[in-house]
């Protein structure tokens, strides 16, 4: 009897753990397949976006050798401009592309410049003007820059199918590192066993140009070929590695703009932190905190770097060079709202005399609610000069000024000469028939980097729409169109 | 005659009566209009609905747009509120609808022309502030936006805000999916004012947390300032 129930439990048990070990096994099986299925399509994006770098890549090769070439206007701004598209697509899909870690990329760096000094010379040619012997030689160079990284990217991606080039050197994730990844371990297996002659991208490209060439070219191999790549990352990176041994681009318009390394409008002497204490104390004094007690919560490092401040809900820089308030923020809550927008322009132009800024205009205003947005620029002579900006938000509860930013107006600042060639007779022919002129004034505006331009602004409708349009008032030649759109904050220049 | 006369009246009739019944089904269909009537709480409806997808819209969080006026969606018409300088009463009145509608509409040209939103990629941009830097003061915020938009500037890096937040391990809010939460108010304001131009941290296009780090690259980079947890570099 015992035995009987035993053996009965015995099956029973038997039974559940089969039918468990199936449920599981199914489900185990299912959620491979499933994960199959997200690394099929995720490989297939990288796939994507790899193949479309190397066709815009090599796209980009080809139109930089026809636009060296071609001598009429309509085909010099024809391939310049296609060097610039192929770049924009090549940036993007390299964008894309998996990495391991976080790193600085000169294969970016020189396709940007490529794409930034083509858009340039594309409306420098556009407009008949024709490129000058240093243009044309540093297109030359940018040539032979990319047609390394061409080559180097085509053997990569290559690679990804005759060898199964991992994408990145580290395994992805727990399922990867558990062996979940059959394709992957083989991958891995590949590249660090039998597959010890694959080529880095670099390698490629070296070796093959030994032959006929330099030593130089030989070292580089020969310290390449310490570090075969491993994947399409780790060939990207030594491909960068390589790009940054060359000499930057010789360009002198600025083709990053992301940093003011001079800024022109800082004054000249250097201030202590006692003096930076001061400042801020007037500052805050000015804005209607009386007897206020700044603290230093820290300083900041650059051409615009100084001593930051602390107070209640407040927030300020003050520069070591020139002592000047950069940045001001108060954080403290808003109360209800009693001004609208002409009062609250009134309080900005009080407040801008309370500080000492005579000689502001009001340019563009955003309706924030609580504060209203207000950008004003300097004027000199009757030219509006847009690049010398400050910005101030003001409460809309009691006027007072709780944000402050003049730090484009003291990395662009200059004393300036205007010299206006073309009457405004001259200058209004130059627009399009249609456009119909509301208001025209002089105007400063800002192009590549640091250079500017003088101009005739005019204000105007054209097709329904308004615009403003900027002539150059010294060669005739159009600069600049803003579209004025009204969104639900204010005007804005598109 | 009298019979055709009569015979008129009850075509006439039945006609009215069609279509009373028609204007029920369909204003029952439609549903009432926000800005018919001030909501509050314990409101109901589509126009609750319509209410609670605009304040989401501009980033005051409540939860999900289920239609009913609940202590959540009060709370976020406060913020708006507040934030907007109205009146803070947490009842959905006239001039704040008004307000609503307007912050949420499309741009227009001078023409009155709709030419859709603009400016659209904010919300992206606020998405990575508020993954990233939520609890980290103000100032610390617009400096995060600003990173992102130094990179465009920059030659470094893609070229939109898209390209940029979503490059594989450039953040790491984006590789663990906070990316995807919905961000706040306070996020979107920095967003934009970053997009406006402001940088407090004068050009940097890196930033990390000195506590969490260890990348040798990341702390070989000019540093330039601190703000909250995070120091900025270039």
């Amino acid at each position: 009897m015992n035995d009987e129930k035993r053996k009965k439990l015995d099956s029973w048990l038997s039974i559940t753990f089969a039918i468990a070990l199936a449920v599981s096994l199914a489900w185990g099986a299912y959620e491979y397949q499933l994960l199959q299925e997200y690394k099929v399509a995720t490989e297939n994006q990288y796939k994507r976006s790899f193949n479309v770098l190397v066709t815009s890549l090599n796209g980009v090769e080809t139109s930089i050798a026809k636009a060296k070439v071609a001598n009429s206007p309509a085909l010099k701004a024809l391939y310049m401009g296609e060097t610039w598209k192929g770049c924009s697509t090549a940036v993007s899909n390299l964008g894309q592309l998996p990495a391991d870690e976080l790193g600085i990329n000169y294969v970016d760096t020189v396709i940007n410049q490529v794409g930034d000094f083509s858009k340039t010379m594309t409306r420098k040619v556009a407009s008949g003007e024709v490129m000058t012997a240093k243009e044309l030689a540093l297109l030359n160079d940018m040539h032979d820059r990319i047609i390394d990284v061409n080559r180097a990217t085509q053997q990569l991606s290559q690679q990804v199918y005759s060898d199964k080039l991992a994408w990145v050197d580290k395994p992805e994730g727990l399922l990867e590192r558990m062996g979940f990844n059959n394709n992957n371990n083989n991958d891995k297996n590949n590249n660090s066993g039998e597959n010890e002659t694959v080529q880095t991208a670099a390698q490629g490209e070296e070796s093959e140009g030994k032959e006929g060439e330099g030593q130089e070219e030989d070292k580089a191999k020969q310290e390449e070929q310490k570090k075969p790549s491993s994947s399409v990352r780790s060939g990207l990176n030594q491909l960068s590695e390589t790009l940054q041994k060359h000499p930057p681009f010789d360009y002198e318009g600025e083709m990053d703009d992301h940093y003011v390394e001079k800024p022109l409008g800082l004054p000249k002497e250097k201030i202590d932190e006692k003096k930076a204490i001061s400042v801020a104390k007037e500052f805050l004094q000015k804005v209607g905190y009386k007897d206020a007690s700044p603290e230093l919560s820290g300083q900041s490092q650059g051409p615009m770097g100084g001593f930051n401040f602390k107070y209640n809900d407040t927030y300020m820089e003050v520069t070591k060079q020139g002592g000047i308030v950069t940045i001001y923020r108060d954080q403290r809550e808003n109360n209800e709202r009693k001004l609208g927008l002409e009062e609250t322009v009134g309080k900005a132009k009080e407040i801008l005399k309370k500080l000492g800024w005579s000689s502001m205009v009001i340019t563009t205003t955003q309706d924030l609610g609580g504060t209203f947005q207000i950008d004003a620029v300097l004027v000199q002579g009757s030219a509006k000069v847009y690049p010398d900006k400050l910005r101030l938000i003001i409460a809309t509860d009691n006027g007072q000024l709780v944000g402050f930013d003049s730090t484009p107006y003291y990395a662009f600042h200059h004393s300036r000469e205007f010299n206006s060639v073309l009457s405004l007779e001259e200058a209004s022919a130059k627009l399009d028939k249609n456009f119909q002129v509301k208001e025209s004034s002089m105007a400063v505006i800002a192009k590549i980097g640091t250079q500017e331009a003088y101009c005739y602004e005019f204000v105007g409708t054209s097709y329904g729409e308004e615009y403003i349009v900027y002539i150059n008032a010294t060669n005739g030649a159009e600069e600049k169109i803003s579209r004025v759109i009204q969104t639900p904050r204010g005007k804005l220049l598109q | 005659m009298s019979e055709q006369k009569e015979r008129n009246n009850k075509k006439v009739f039945k006609i009215m009566v069609a279509s009373v019944v028609l204007c029920l089904i369909l204003s029952v269909a439609v549903g009432a209009a926000l800005g018919d009537r001030s909501l509050s709480s314990g409101s109901k409806g589509s126009e609750v609905k319509e209410l609670q997808q605009k304040l989401t819209q501009l980033g005051y969080q409540l939860g999900s747009a289920d239609g009913v006026y609940g202590q959540k969606t009060e709370d976020a018409v406060k913020r708006f509120q507040k934030n907007r300088g109205l009146k803070v009463d947490g009842i959905a009145g006239e001039k704040t609808i008004k307000e609503l509608k307007r912050l949420t509409g499309e741009s227009k040209t001078s023409g009155d022309k709709k030419v859709g939103h603009k400016e659209t990629d904010y919300k992206l941009l606020a998405r990575a502030v508020y993954s990233e830097g939520r609890g980290e003061p103000y100032i610390g915020q617009v400096a995060i936006a600003a990173v992102v938009m130094n990179r465009i500037k920059s030659s470094s890096f893609p070229n939109t805000i898209a390209g940029i937040v979503y490059q594989p391990k450039a953040f790491s809010a984006v590789d663990d999916g906070q990316i995807n939460l919905e961000p706040d108010e306070t996020s979107i304001k920095a967003a934009r004012e970053a997009m406006d131009g402001t940088d407090p941290t004068h050009g940097a296009i890196y930033y990390f947390n000195p506590d969490k780090t260890k990348n040798k690259f990341i702390w070989s980079r000019p540093q330039i300032l601190k703000i909250g947890k995070h120091i900025f570099a270039r």
